[in-house]
């Protein structure tokens, strides 16, 4: 997978790619045909038609009293708090690196990253919700926190594993100790660290859907909520697709960037 | 002057070495820093429970101290209990009392094992199948990567509701759930895995006779167990984080209802045991799936 | 330029001075190293392993001194510990007059595994330490250029060490290490895991670069070989101490005719006796 890889074997793994894809479509829209029953399985037809009658605004989300009522709207508050929490609290866990030099913040964190670190971490959901509202602050806390414990975990792990001589090198060309986690450690653990990264945007998108399941106002979980409540499966279909597909973009973004950043691995 | 400076962080060679500079320094996993770290945690929520019981009317609803919610944590989980395992329930009469909240959590934490753990295997067992399958050539292989990237980017706890509307409010809903997420896991590990596959290995079973069927089971599943065994581990917290948001969602029974229920009334003190019994059996899963995976791969460097 | 310079020695032949010595390139009068009854120790599970004990020695500024001795003796450690990455447990390392407390721009080290950060392309590579030093880019600029070219890694300027040969990788960690412009050289089997051709003619590089530079230049190795090649004197580090310092004064350039040399070949039979005993 390097970029060896000549470009008529990636153009054909794209070309399988979307064939597979597309033959996904299809069995769908073959099963769908056959129960026809829109509230078991609707089509991927029934469920675009959805999507286009309510992205932009939905009688229905109106008369069930959100204060968001298109999809748009929802997505953009789902999306809002998903992308800063999981900035905020990725750039929060490249402490990691400093705790695998400093002892002192390693025995700050390591308890927080100890107890938390393997934790399924929709149990923690619930606490994060009643402290600080079943709301926008509530969910943030959230989905930082995760995505900090995340991050810090692998950036700490990568710098403990980083052979020491790369240090010495810069130390013996008289870089200080500050310097040479900026410009030797920081850029020797980016590869596991941006996948960590990308790690905790996936989970993201999941864990704060789940916050907003758990009790929100706005929110793309909060537009499943309502309508799995009425039994509106093309409804819950449709976005939850759309913002899989926020999600993928977002992950292609990051994965790029990653991938610049790791050129010369 | 020259006194010999013995760097004190120096328990093991490879982290610094006695007498360094400090460029070799690594920082060490120190148990006991972290048990005062947990200590003084606990009594930051002490001490912030404190605070809020001065503003609040019912701070047991918010943030209870620990002494309330280790008395009353435990003994208001048997408002959950139905007398499965004998004894008077609250629900039928009875008391709230230690042994009927721990009667509660025996008969929820059970279904909830029970239902992973069917879930698990499955999902396993399926993905890993369906992912050797569709390893039998590139262009398949492809195709599957392509629908795999796709579901993957889905918000699989999202997906909750869906399976409630599907599979109805009962546990094979839940395990069902719990199946498509390690399935999914597994199935990509396993197109991963293949892929990375030295070909050589393959090409000299071919070259010693062996038939496709025999190849896929004798020299290509040993080939890629080791990949396996960590991705089974990536799928045991996901597996419990599914388990429990497929529970909140309207199935009757299982530790995600109880919690449920629980946040339904802030009832953190309830919230608390649950989630504490919670990550026990995550840890316990974790380390369970360690060892067998260590033990079927023991013969990998 | 360089061809010229090494003539110059080789006209010096037998003579030990003259190799380029501190007055000539300008240094002050203390010698580069001065080691008094040092002591160096490691730990090792729970046992501590004290490869050097007590080792008196002293390395005059712009020589030469190749350390030569069994694995597991120490040579690597001695080191280590003049680069300031490992601090005594018992007496006092000096360079240049001053009390070694840790590493410095002044000692520069070119490892035996790569060491140079994988991330950054050759040229960056080779101004890696003065640009990390905040020395402005006027200074450095012209002398990073010359020594690309000098490596002979002129066109290979934008290329990730990846990309690279081990050979090639050897080149930019010699070039940023001379970049740096550091008093001393310590350099730790630094060849070792090359093959033959390209192990000659690195040391022919770094032998080109030290005569243009002056730079007094402590180099280990487990093969005499090598050390006949390089050094202009010759320490052997065994069982704790030094078992053996020998001046070397054949004529340089030292090729293939250095085996033909009786004088070679009784040192080369010497140094075997020592390290192969016991």
């Amino acid at each position: 997978m390097t970029a060896a890889v000549p470009a008529r074997a990636r153009w054909s793994a794209w070309f399988w790619r979307a064939v597979g894809v597309a033959v996904l479509l299809t069995v769908w829209q073959l099963i769908a045909l056959a129960v026809y029953n829109l509230a078991v399985l609707p089509a991927p037809i029934d469920v675009v038609e959805n999507l286009v009658r309510n992205f932009g605004g939905s009688a229905g989300l109106a008369y069930l009293g959100l204060s968001e009522t298109s999809y748009l709207g929802n997505l953009r508050y789902t999306a809002g708090i998903v992308l800063t929490a999981w900035l905020v609290g990725s750039a929060l866990g490249l402490s990691g690196v400093v705790a695998a030099r400093l002892q002192w913040v390693r025995d700050l964190t390591d308890p927080v990253l100890y107890v938390f670190g393997v934790v399924p971490v929709v149990v923690a959901a619930p606490f994060a919700l009643i402290w600080f509202g079943f709301g926008p602050v509530g969910q943030w806390i959230l989905v930082a926190f995760f995505s900090y414990v995340t991050v810090a975990v692998a950036s700490l792990a990568a710098a403990l594993r980083l052979a020491p001589r790369y240090e010495e090198y810069a130390a013996t060309l008289g870089v200080a100790m500050a310097a040479r986690l900026r410009t030797v450690v920081l850029p020797a653990v980016a590869p596991a660290t941006s996948s960590a990264v990308r790690v905790a945007l996936g989970a993201a998108w999941s864990l704060q859907v789940v916050a907003e399941l758990f009790g929100s106002e706005t929110g793309v979980g909060r537009v499943i909520a309502v309508r799995a409540k009425t039994g509106d499966v093309p409804s819950v279909m449709a976005v939850i697709i759309v913002l899989g597909l926020v999600a993928l973009v977002c992950d292609l973004a990051v994965a790029r960037l990653a991938k610049r950043s790791g050129a010369w691995q | 002057m020259a006194a010999p400076v013995l760097d004190r962080r120096a328990r093991r060679p490879d982290r610094a070495a006695p007498g360094s500079f400090g460029t070799r320094s690594r920082t060490l996993f120190r148990p006991r820093r972290v048990a005062v770290g947990v200590v003084v945690l606990a009594l930051l929520w002490e001490a912030v429970s404190l605070l809020v019981t001065r503003g609040v009317e019912h701070p047991e609803f918010v943030m209870p101290d620990l002494v309330h919610v280790a008395r009353y944590g435990l003994p208001g989980l048997a408002d959950y209990y139905t007398g499965w395992l004998g004894g008077t329930p609250p629900s039928a009469g009875g008391e709230r009392t230690w042994p009927m909240g721990l009667a509660a959590l025996v008969e929820h934490g059970a279904i909830s094992v029970g239902r992973i753990l069917v879930g698990f295997v499955l999902g396993l067992a399926a993905g890993v199948l369906l992912g050797l399958l569709m390893s039998a050539s590139r262009a398949v292989r492809n195709a599957g990567f392509g629908i795999a990237t796709l579901l993957r980017t889905l918000p699989v706890l999202a997906l909750g509701p869906l399976f409630t509307l599907w599979f109805g409010a009962t546990s094979a809903m839940s395990v069902s759930f719990v199946a498509f997420a390690v399935g999914l896991v597994m199935l990509v590990a396993t197109m991963t895995a293949v892929a990375n596959l030295d070909l050589d290995v393959v090409r000299y079973s071919r070259s010693l006779g062996l038939g496709a069927f025999a190849v896929q089971r004798r020299v290509v599943l040993p080939a890629i167990l080791p990949e396996l065994g960590g991705a089974a581990l990536v799928a045991v917290p996901l597996a419990w984080s599914v388990l429990l948001a497929s529970e909140i969602y309207g199935i009757q029974e299982g530790l995600g209802w109880m919690m449920g229920k629980a946040v339904q009334f802030t009832l953190v003190d309830r919230i608390t045991v649950i989630a504490v019994v919670f990550v026990l059996l995550t840890f316990v899963m974790l380390r369970a799936v360690q060892a067998i995976s260590a033990r079927i791969t023991r013969w990998a460097e | 330029m360089a061809v010229k310079s090494m003539a110059v020695k080789s006209a010096g032949a037998v003579d030990l001075a003259a190799a380029p010595r501190a007055e000539a390139t300008g240094h002050t009068a203390a010698p580069a190293f001065r080691l008094r009854d040092l002591v160096l120790e490691y730990r090792e599970g729970t046992q501590v392993v004290r490869p050097i004990d007590g080792v008196d020695l002293e390395v005059p500024q712009g020589e030469f001194t190749c350390i030569l001795g069994p694995s597991g003796h120490g040579k690597s450690t001695l080191l280590r510990c003049l680069a300031g990455l490992i601090a005594p447990a018992g007496g006092t390392v000096e360079a240049a007059g001053e009390q070694v407390s840790g590493p410095g721009a002044d000692r520069g080290m070119v490892f035996q595994q790569d060491a140079i950060p994988m991330w950054l392309r050759v040229e960056d590579n080779v101004a890696f330490g003065p640009r990390m030093r905040g020395v402005p880019p006027r200074e450095y600029r012209e002398r990073v250029d010359r020594l690309i070219t000098e490596v002979g890694l002129d066109d290979r300027r934008r290329a990730w060490p990846r990309q690279l040969s081990g050979g090639m990788r050897k080149r930019v960690a010699i070039a940023a290490v001379f970049a740096n412009d550091p008093d001393v050289l310590l350099m730790d089997e630094p060849f070792s895991a090359l093959d033959f051709f390209t192990r000659s003619r690195l040391q022919n590089l770094l032998l080109q670069l030290w005569a243009e530079t002056g730079k007094t230049i402590c180099f280990v190795t487990h093969d005499i070989d090598e050390a006949l090649v390089l050094a202009d004197r010759i320490v052997v580090v065994k069982d704790g101490g030094i078992a053996m310092d020998v001046p070397v004064a054949f004529p340089r350039p030292r090729g293939e005719e250095l085996r033909a040399l009786p004088e070679a070949q009784d040192l080369r039979r010497e140094l075997l006796d020592i390290l192969g005993e016991g």
